[in-house]
Formats: C-alpha cells, sequence, structure tokens
C-alpha cells in the first residue's frame, strides 16, 4: 500500500522541517498542512520519476533564463528532495514570477508548464488507475488551460479569467460530487422508479 | 463524498495561486492554478469510480451468538467484511452499537480492508440491559482514496435482529403428574365456586383499575370512564404464602425456582385481585417469616403486594442458595406465630428500625412459647399460623414453594386446611431445575416420580389441591425420554 502512493516522506524528520507546513510524515496523510504524500524511505519509481521531471524544469529555466533560472531549478531540486512533487508545483509558479517579472511569452510558458505537469503526474503512473487519473489530469488542464485563453481574451482581465476559473474547477467538482453519489446509491434517481 | 484536510490544503494553494495571479496581475500563476485544479478534479473522479467499484464488490456479514438472549447477558457480533476484487480504495467498517445497548469503547474497532485485501473481520460483545428486540444499525463503510485526498462514508451491511428476553421464564408449567393445568393458573377453582363479588357502587375510572370493570354504558352516558366498586359476598380470604429461601434459588439465571414461584405468585395475586377476594401476603426464608402483608382487596394494597412479588429475591439466611435435602429447612419458628411479632404487621420483618425495642422483649414473648426441645416446625408451618390468626374464618391458603423441606410442607398443609381451610399447594420441583447431561434424565426422572408420590400424597389430604410448578421443556424432556424408551 505504501508504494501506491504518491507523497513524501523525508528522512529529516528530525530537523524543523519536521514539524513544519510542508512536512509529510510517512503514512499520515490526514494531518493538516499535508501537501504531498511521498511513500517512506527508501524513495520508490515514482518518487524519481517526479524528482527527474523536476530535474527537467530546473534545466529548461538554466536554459531560459540563464543563472536566476539555475537558482530557481536548485530550490525546486531541494523542495522535491524534502518535500515532494506537489511543493514543487506550487513554489515553482511563485518563483516564476519572480524570474519573470515583465512576463513570460506563451510558447515558453506552455513549455514550462507542461514540465511542471510532469512533475504532477508522472508519479502517479505507478499507482492504480494511472492511465485514467492522468488521462483526466491531462484533460482537464487541457480543458482548463482553454477556459483562461477564452477567459483572458474575453474580458481583457486577469482577475475575470481567474474568476471564471475558479467557477469552472467548482462546477466541475460539484458535477463529480454529485456522479460519485448517485453511483453509490445515496441519491435516487426518481425517474427511474417509474 | 468529501475532502480530507490534505486535499482542502492543496484546493487552498490553488486559490492562492489565483489570488497571487489577480494581486500580481500576472495570469501565468493562474495556469498554476488550473494544474492543481485539474490534478485534484482528476483524483476525485478516480475515487468516485474506485468507490463505486468498491462498493459494487464488497459483501458484508454480521453474526450475532446468540441471536436470542436475556437481559444482562452478551452477544458476541462478528463483523465480516469481504471484497470479490482486490480492494481499489482503503476501506474502514465501523460497526454501530444499537441504541440502549452497552459496547465498552475499546472493544468496538473498526475492520480495516487495505488496498489490495480482500477480507477483514472484527468482533466485539454486546451487553442488552432491557429486553426488546434489537435492530443492529447498518455498518459504516467509509472508503478512502489511496492518495488520501477523498473519502466516502456509506451505510451498508444486512438487517440484524436480536431478540433479547426478559429475565423471566418463559413457559411455566402449572399442572399435575406433567398435565398442564386446564386453566389459567391464576385462575384456581375457588373453594365456593360461583362468583364472589357483587357490584357495590360505581366510581370514576383510577388509573390501575382493570380495564374489564369499566361500565361501558354509563361511561357512555357520561363524560368519564366509570368502574363498580364490588363488594365480597362471602367472608372468604386468601393467604399468599410465598417461600423465599436458599433452595428457591436453584436453577438458571432467570428461571429460577424463586422466578416461577414470582410468576405463579402474581398470576393468583392478580386473579384475586379480579375478583375483589382479600389478600394477605406472607413470604417466608428459612429462619421464618419475612413480611406480612395484611389482608386487603383494595387496589393500593394489590399494587403493593404486586411490587412485594416482583422484588422478591432468594433469600441466603440461614442456607447457602443449594438444594437441600428434605428436612433441612426445620426450625424452630413456633407454629403460634409469636416468634414473627418481631416485626410489624406490613413491613419487612427482619432488620427493621426498632430492632433494640423487638429484642428486648423477644425473650420475653418467645420463651413460653418455645416449641419444646427437640420439636422443629417449618418457616412455612408459623406463616400459615399467623395467616389463620390474621384471617380468622373461610380462609384461603395458598401456598408456593419447593419440595426441599417436605415434612413441613405437609405440616403446614395439614396446619391450614383445619376447620375446612381451603389450601392450594404450588410446588417447584427440584427435578425440574437440576440441568443435567441427557445420561443423568433418567435419574431425574427418578427424583420427579419421588416428587409425584409426595404431591399426590398432599392432594390426597382433604381441602388441599397440590400442583407443580416449573419449566415447561424441562417437564417435557424428562417425561418425553421416559415415553421414547
Amino acid at each position: 500500500m505504501s508504494g501506491g502512493r504518491d507523497g513524501p516522506s523525508t528522512r529529516h524528520g528530525d530537523g524543523w522541517l519536521a514539524g513544519g507546513f510542508l512536512r509529510v510524515p510517512g503514512n499520515d496523510r490526514t494531518e493538516m498542512g499535508l501537501l504531498d504524500s511521498r511513500p517512506s524511505l527508501p524513495r520508490d519509481r515514482s518518487s524519481f520519476a517526479a524528482g527527474a521531471a523536476t530535474l527537467v524544469v530546473a534545466a529548461s529555466l538554466t536554459v531560459i533564463s540563464g543563472r536566476d533560472g539555475i537558482a530557481v531549478g536548485l530550490v525546486l531540486l531541494v523542495l522535491w528532495y524534502l518535500t515532494g512533487p506537489v511543493s514543487v508545483y506550487v513554489v515553482a509558479h511563485l518563483l516564476l514570477a519572480l524570474v519573470f517579472p515583465s512576463g513570460v511569452d506563451p510558447v515558453t510558458l506552455s513549455i514550462l508548464e507542461t514540465e511542471l505537469l510532469g512533475v504532477l503526474v508522472l508519479p502517479i503512473g505507478w499507482q492504480r488507475d494511472a492511465v485514467r487519473r492522468v488521462g483526466a489530469t491531462l484533460l482537464l488542464s487541457l480543458a482548463f488551460a482553454g477556459v483562461l485563453w477564452v477567459g483572458h481574451r474575453g474580458f481583457r482581465s486577469t482577475w475575470a479569467a481567474g474568476t471564471l476559473l475558479v467557477l469552472t474547477c467548482l462546477g466541475v467538482g460539484y458535477v463529480v460530487y454529485r456522479y460519485s453519489r448517485v453511483s453509490l446509491g445515496q441519491i435516487h434517481d426518481e425517474g427511474a422508479s417509474t | 463524498m468529501r475532502p480530507t484536510r490534505r486535499c482542502l490544503t492543496l484546493a487552498s494553494l490553488a486559490a492562492l495561486l489565483a489570488v497571487a495571479a489577480v494581486l500580481f496581475d500576472r495570469a501565468a500563476l493562474l495556469a498554476g492554478t488550473a494544474g492543481l485544479s485539474a490534478y485534484l478534479l482528476a483524483t476525485q473522479y478516480a475515487f468516485a469510480q474506485a468507490s463505486a467499484a468498491a462498493d459494487g464488490a464488497l459483501e458484508f456479514a454480521v453474526a450475532v451468538s446468540p441471536r436470542r438472549t436475556t437481559v444482562g447477558q452478551e452477544a458476541e457480533v462478528t463483523v465480516t467484511v469481504e471484497s470479490s476484487t482486490p480492494s481499489p480504495v482503503e476501506v474502514t467498517v465501523t460497526p454501530q452499537a444499537p441504541v440502549a445497548t452497552t459496547v465498552p469503547a475499546s472493544e468496538l474497532s473498526p475492520a480495516r480492508l487495505d488496498l489490495d485485501d480482500r477480507q477483514a473481520r472484527v468482533s466485539y460483545p454486546v451487553g442488552f440491559p432491557v429486553a426488546g428486540t434489537y435492530e443492529l444499525p447498518p455498518l459504516s463503510v467509509t472508503m478512502t482514496d489511496a492518495a488520501g485526498l477523498f473519502s466516502t462514508t456509506v451505510e451498508r451491511g444486512p438487517q440484524t435482529d436480536v431478540v433479547v428476553d426478559p429475565r423471566m421464564p418463559s413457559h411455566v408449567h402449572v399442572g399435575r403428574g406433567g398435565e398442564a393445568f386446564a386453566s389459567v393458573y391464576g385462575e384456581y377453582e375457588g373453594a365456593h365456586g360461583g362468583s364472589s363479588v357483587e357490584p357495590d357502587r360505581p366510581r370514576t375510572y383510577r388509573p390501575g383499575d382493570p380495564a374489564k370493570r369499566i361500565d361501558w354504558k354509563m361511561t357512555a352516558r357520561r363524560d368519564e370512564p366509570f368502574v363498580w366498586e364490588f363488594e365480597s359476598d362471602t367472608e372468604r380470604q386468601t393467604a399468599l404464602v410465598v417461600d423465599h429461601g436458599a433452595s428457591m434459588g436453584a436453577g438458571p439465571p432467570g428461571e429460577t425456582k424463586l422466578d416461577f414461584a414470582r410468576e405463579v405468585g402474581l398470576a393468583l395475586s392478580n386473579a384475586a385481585a379480579a375478583r375483589a377476594e382479600t389478600v394477605g401476603l406472607y413470604t417466608v426464608d428459612d429462619e421464618g417469616l419475612t413480611r406480612r402483608e395484611p389482608t386487603s382487596s383494595a387496589n393500593p394494597a394489590h399494587r403493593k403486594r404486586s411490587d412485594v412479588l416482583r422484588n422478591l429475591a432468594v433469600s441466603t439466611a440461614g442456607g447457602n442458595g443449594e438444594s437441600s435435602p428434605p428436612g433441612r429447612r426445620s426450625g424452630t419458628a413456633g407454629i403460634d406465630g409469636r416468634k414473627q411479632t418481631r416485626t410489624r404487621s406490613g413491613g419487612p420483618l427482619r432488620g427493621s428500625a426498632a430492632d433494640a425495642f423487638d429484642g428486648r422483649l423477644r425473650a420475653f414473648l418467645d420463651s413460653p412459647k418455645r416449641p419444646p426441645s427437640g420439636q422443629v416446625t417449618s418457616p412455612l408451618l408459623a406463616a400459615v399460623g399467623a395467616a389463620r390468626r390474621d384471617a380468622g374464618s373461610a380462609l384461603e391458603t395458598l401456598v408456593i414453594t419447593d419440595d426441599s423441606d417436605r415434612e413441613g410442607i405437609r405440616r403446614a398443609v395439614e396446619a391450614a386446611s383445619r376447620d375446612r381451610g381451603q389450601v392450594f399447594v404450588f410446588l417447584t420441583p427440584g427435578a425440574l431445575f437440576e440441568r443435567s447431561s441427557l445420561a443423568s434424565i433418567e435419574a431425574a426422572y427418578e427424583r420427579y416420580l419421588d416428587f409425584e408420590r409426595f404431591r399426590r400424597g398432599l392432594d390426597a389430604l382433604p381441602g388441599v389441591s397440590a400442583y407443580e410448578v416449573g419449566p415447561g421443556d424441562r417437564v417435557d424432556e424428562i417425561l418425553g425420554h421416559r415415553r421414547r424408551q
């Protein structure tokens, strides 16, 4: 079971990170502050896949933005080592805003986003339902990218695009929630009884 | 389906990226929101499908042993969860205790079905403090996805009932020679026959009055229910003598001799109350009278009498609670009942507050009337003597005891039947309360025959009717075994 989790642990369990926000104790996935649930050391293939994806991101940043990219890449690699892929994904986006203060062109953004998405989904490749989860993640990412593009082009406003994206995510989440309840028989289809 | 804390944390981070994008006007940060949201929603979708598949593959079995029990006893509940396919999600099955049962919190642990597991089992004891039919609540089945982002709880499992019987005899046999009494045992044959009561005057219904006394025509004419008060047309009085000595504790819990005696006593008391007879209650143990309720036909007295009978417990005074050979319980209680004057009418006789005064007087009261040296009398004899003095003439005496002190019973019955007194003896034979192996049924039968000879001897006395009281299934077991042979 432990090998099936896309999540992290750290061998620095006694350091300050052990009790910190990003700390993920081995199997305890429900504690507050849990970002990743990497399996306990020794790291498995899914964890190394996330590391490899992080390395690719770091290399791309180095190529694209030079020394700043190297620094960001190193930070991301350390983050992967200490925490896990989700932390890398979130922090990478925040650091991109610093590396590209005047904005980033769509092509570069697409490349980096694809690589960062790889950090998220590659660990899933060794899990149960890998195809379904990876496929759904990629499909939804493309759909949300489309929503973003439409929102940004249509409203010419970041906040409007953001609002549209958040509403879309909430809508999709609610649909899946209702689907789950119906499939578990918690909601009966009234029309089916007639 | 509900998100876990970890899921909410990730969702918060996605929202944080969106807020940062708006604050810093960086649309690129929204890409992070989109990616993280896609990851969460894809996981949610995968879990929805996996949990539905797991739910369809799960089978639950709830076994209760025993399915029928008695108040105060425990039943073992075993929950078994099986999955026809390796479980794609983690499954935790938490049994829920039925309302009004006692389950030690430490025992109520859930059954866990980890990923790829196929079977899990958990057992826990359930105590039932109240009689009735209990329905075990459905199992709480919680499924959690492998990433620990989502969980869902559903209620599953078969409906299982547990029947809890009160600690009282379930099949009371009252009869003669193995043949059950033809009428309801509370309706014993009165000595005088026919109706013993005449309507006196109507009054409004009061709680506790028998419903059959309601005069519906009069009730219909007025706005409230009316009943008739009856006046006994005879001088007949009834004394109910109930033995609760140590030997009456024989038998399994809830089905001791005393439990059967109590049932018979309550039935007799109710029947007498329904006929508005004046009834007195005398309880005895191995040392003498323990309670002396005056004869009365009033409803409060009947209720009090019923309460006394219901709360009657086996007395350990002078005995160890086990059956003993005949004659064991003969004591020194005088037939004149003087020894019982240490207690007052209508209250418990031993241990009353006025013992100091009572103790000083006892020497004076007991000494002149003490039976001659070597002459022993039984507590039953003392009770009968007290009842005869209380009631005067036309006394019906109902004696409920066991057959451990046969000589004492015979003497008490002879004393009660003097002066045309009617005596009804209800005996709980020891042979019917010895739970024994099949091999010893033959011996039980022999003891039952011995008892039957004794009962017939009593029955042959003038004015005496003797009955056996015991568990009907045991009577059938002993006599049926003999018939098969």
